[in-house]
C-alpha cells in the first residue's frame, strides 16, 4: 500500500506526462468518432431508413476485440499514434452512432409533425427539432465511448506508440503491481472525470424545453 | 530483478498468441509472407551445420557444452528394465519441442519414459522438479539463476551453468552438458541496414549516429525497464540516444519490415532468423546474459538410469545446434506441426535407431 501511494510521488512526472498524453489520445479518437458518427447517425434517423443496417454494423464493430484490431491495422497503417487512434475510433464510433440514430428517429412523431406544419424545411426539422431534442441520449453515448476510450487507451503500447498510461500498464515487471494499480488509477479517474465534464456538457446543450418537461413528470 | 521478466516474457509468448488468434494469424500470414522460403528443408540439412557466428559456443564454456560431433549414441537398448522417468516440459512450443527430443531419445533407447508436457513456466515446473513430481526437465540456465534462484545474472555462459548447477545440487539434482544452441535475447537488424553501416555487435549501433541516435528498436514493452534489455544495452554499450518501439513478440519482424524501427529485440532461435533477411547482432558484454538449454535430472535418477541415461541426454543436446533448433521451431511454430513429429524426424534423420 505504501508502494503504491509512493509510486504517484516518486514517479509523479512520469505520471503526468502519460496521463496527458492519454487524454490526447482519448480526445482525438472520441472527437473523430462524434464527427464522423453524429452526422452519420442523425442523418439515417432523420430519414427513418437504415435501422437495420446500422444497428448490425454498430454491434459488429463493437464486438471485435480492440487489440484484434490493433493487429490487423498494423499490418495496414503500420505502427504507431494512427494505428491506436483507428482502432479507438471503431471502438468509440458505433457507440455514437447507435445512439445518435436511436435518439434522432425516436423524436416524437408529433413533434415533428408540428413542426412540418409550421413549414420547416428538412434541413430544419433535423438541425432546430431532432439534433436539439436528441441531445440528453446522444451525449448518454458519447460519454459511454469516452469511459471505453480512456479505458482501452493503454492499448496503445500494443500498437507501437508510447507515451500513455499503457507504458505502465502494460509493463508489469518493470513497474510492478503498484505501479500497474497506480496508472490503472488514474485511468479510472479520468474516465470518471470526463465522463462529469460531458454531463455538464450535456446539461448545457439541453434546450430549457426539454430539460423542463423531463423534470416535469418527476414532479407530477 | 531484472530476470523473472524474461522468465515472463517466455511464458508470454505463447498465451498472447493463444488469446489473440486473429492477431496471431495476421502475424503468421505476414510472417509467412514475409519469411518463408527455407520452410521445406528441414532438420536434417540444417543439423550438420555448425553454428553461425553470432551463436557459437563461447570458450569458457566449452567444457560444459555437448558439443557437436563428441558426443556418440549408446548401442542397443541399455534402458530396458529400469525403473520409470518422468520428464516434464515449460510451457511454450520450444520447450514442447525439448521435452518431446529428450523423451523420445530415451524412449529409443529402451528406457521407460513418461513425458508430463506444458506444466508450467520456470518456477511451476522447478517447484515440480524440487517436490519430484518429476525426475527430469529441460531448461534455461539462466531462467535458473535469476527466476528461479533469484540470483543475480552471472557475466559468463560458464558461470551460468556452474551457478544453475549449485542451485539445482540443493534440490538433489544434477545438469547433464548443455546445448550448442542458446534461446536468448538478440538484437536483430534488417541484413541491408546491417550491411549500410557496418553493423557486427550491438555496440555498433553506435556507428549510426552519436550513442545510437537515429536507431529505434522495436521489442516488447517490459524490455524497455530491463536490465538485461534496453536500460542494460544504454548503459554497457554507450548508446544513450535509442529509441523504443513497443511491439509485442512476433510482430517486431513487422516492425523492421515496415521501417518503424531499425533493430528489434528478437530470439536467438526465432525461425525468421533462418532467412537472410536479418541479421542478428552479436552481445559481447552479455548484456542479454546466457540462455542455454540442460536437462535437470534428479541424482537419483541418474545413478538408477546408468550412465548411458546421461549418454543418451548428451548425444541429443550435441544435435542441438541453434539452426538445427530455428528449423525446427519453423516446422512448429511457423508451420503449425505437432512438436512430437518433428522430434521424431529429427531424431530419426540423425540416427537414432541405427
Amino acid at each position: 500500500m505504501t508502494g503504491y501511494l509512493s509510486f504517484f510521488s516518486d514517479q509523479a512526472a512520469l505520471l503526468v506526462r502519460l496521463t496527458v498524453g492519454h487524454i490526447l489520445l482519448s480526445v482525438v479518437a472520441v472527437v473523430i468518432s462524434i464527427v464522423i458518427a453524429v452526422p452519420l447517425g442523425a442523418w439515417i434517423g432523420h430519414l427513418h431508413r437504415g435501422s437495420f443496417l446500422v444497428v448490425n454494423a454498430g454491434n459488429v464493430l463493437r464486438s471485435l476485440p480492440t487489440l484484434a484490431i490493433v493487429a490487423i491495422v498494423i499490418a495496414l497503417f503500420g505502427f504507431g499514434y494512427v494505428n491506436i487512434t483507428v482502432a479507438l475510433v471503431i471502438l468509440a464510433f458505433p457507440l455514437v452512432l447507435t445512439n445518435t440514430f436511436t435518439a434522432v428517429e425516436g423524436v416524437d412523431p408529433g413533434t415533428v409533425e408540428a413542426a412540418r406544419g409550421m413549414g420547416m424545411t428538412g434541413w430544419q426539422i433535423l438541425t432546430r427539432v431532432e439534433l436539439p431534442s436528441s441531445i440528453p441520449l446522444m451525449m448518454s453515448g458519447i460519454r459511454t465511448s469516452w469511459v471505453y476510450v480512456v479505458a482501452t487507451a493503454y492499448l496503445a503500447t500494443f500498437a507501437g506508440a508510447t507515451g500513455t498510461l499503457g507504458d505502465v500498464i502494460a509493463n508489469i515487471s518493470g513497474y510492478g503491481l503498484t505501479g500497474v494499480l497506480a496508472a490503472a488509477t488514474v485511468s479510472i479517474v479520468l474516465a470518471f472525470l470526463g465522463d462529469a465534464l460531458l454531463g455538464l456538457v450535456e446539461r448545457g446543450l439541453t434546450p430549457t424545453g426539454l430539460a423542463l418537461a423531463q423534470r416535469a413528470p418527476a414532479t407530477t | 530483478m531484472s530476470t523473472t521478466i524474461s522468465g515472463a516474457r517466455r511464458r508470454r509468448r505463447m498465451s498472447l498468441v493463444g488469446s489473440v488468434g486473429l492477431a496471431a494469424a495476421t502475424a503468421l500470414l505476414l510472417a509467412a509472407c514475409g519469411g518463408g522460403g527455407s520452410g521445406g528443408s528441414s532438420s536434417t540439412t540444417s543439423a550438420a551445420a555448425p553454428a553461425g557466428g553470432a551463436t557459437a559456443v563461447p570458450p569458457d564454456a566449452v567444457s560444459v557444452t555437448a558439443m557437436t560431433g563428441q558426443h556418440p549414441l549408446p548401442a542397443g537398448k541399455p534402458g530396458v528394465g529400469k525403473p520409470v522417468v518422468i520428464v516434464g516440459d515449460k510451457n511454450f512450443a520450444e520447450e514442447f519441442l525439448l521435452g518431446q527430443l529428450y523423451t523420445q531419445a530415451l524412449q529409443a533407447k529402451g528406457y521407460n519414459v513418461q513425458l508430463k508436457p506444458n506444466i508450467g513456466g520456470s518456477e511451476l515446473i522447478n517447484t515440480s522438479f524440487a517436490s519430484n513430481q518429476i525426475n527430469m526437465y529441460p531448461e534455461y540456465l539462466g531462467e535458473i539463476v535469476t527466476s528461479v534462484a533469484k540470483q543475480p545474472a552471472p557475466t559468463s555462459a560458464s558461470a551460468t551453468y556452474n551457478a544453475a548447477n549449485q542451485f539445482i545440487q540443493t534440490q538433489q539434482g544434477t545438469l547433464a552438458l548443455q546445448t550448442p544452441f542458446q534461446d536468448v535475447d538478440t538484437i536483430v537488424t534488417p541484413s541491408a541496414y546491417a550491411q549500410q553501416h557496418g553493423l557486427q555487435s550491438v555496440g555498433d549501433l553506435g556507428k549510426v549516429g552519436p550513442g545510437g541516435q537515429g536507431v529505434t528498436v522495436a521489442g516488447p514493452v517490459e524490455f524497455e525497464t530491463r536490465q538485461t534489455g534496453l536500460v542494460g544495452m544504454k548503459q554497457v554499450y554507450n548508446l544513450p540516444n535509442l529509441g523504443f518501439l513497443p511491439a509485442q513478440a512476433g510482430s517486431q519482424y513487422q516492425a523492421l519490415d515496415q521501417g518503424s524501427a531499425q533493430a528489434a529485440d528478437a530470439f536467438s532461435t526465432d525461425y525468421q532468423l533462418l532467412s537472410n533477411k536479418y541479421t542478428p547482432l552479436t552481445d559481447p558484454k552479455g548484456v542479454f546474459g546466457y540462455q542455454y538449454v540442460a536437462p535437470v535430472i534428479k541424482q537419483a535418477t541418474v545413478q538408477a538410469q546408468g550412465p548411458e541415461f546421461e549418454q543418451t541426454l548428451n548425444w541429443v543436446s550435441s544435435l542441438l545446434t541453434t539452426q538445427a533448433i530455428q528449423a525446427m521451431n519453423q516446422q512448429v511454430q511457423g508451420n503449425g506441426a505437432d512438436p512430437a513429429a518433428v522430434a521424431a524426424q529429427f531424431l530419426n534423420a540423425n540416427g537414432v535407431n541405427k
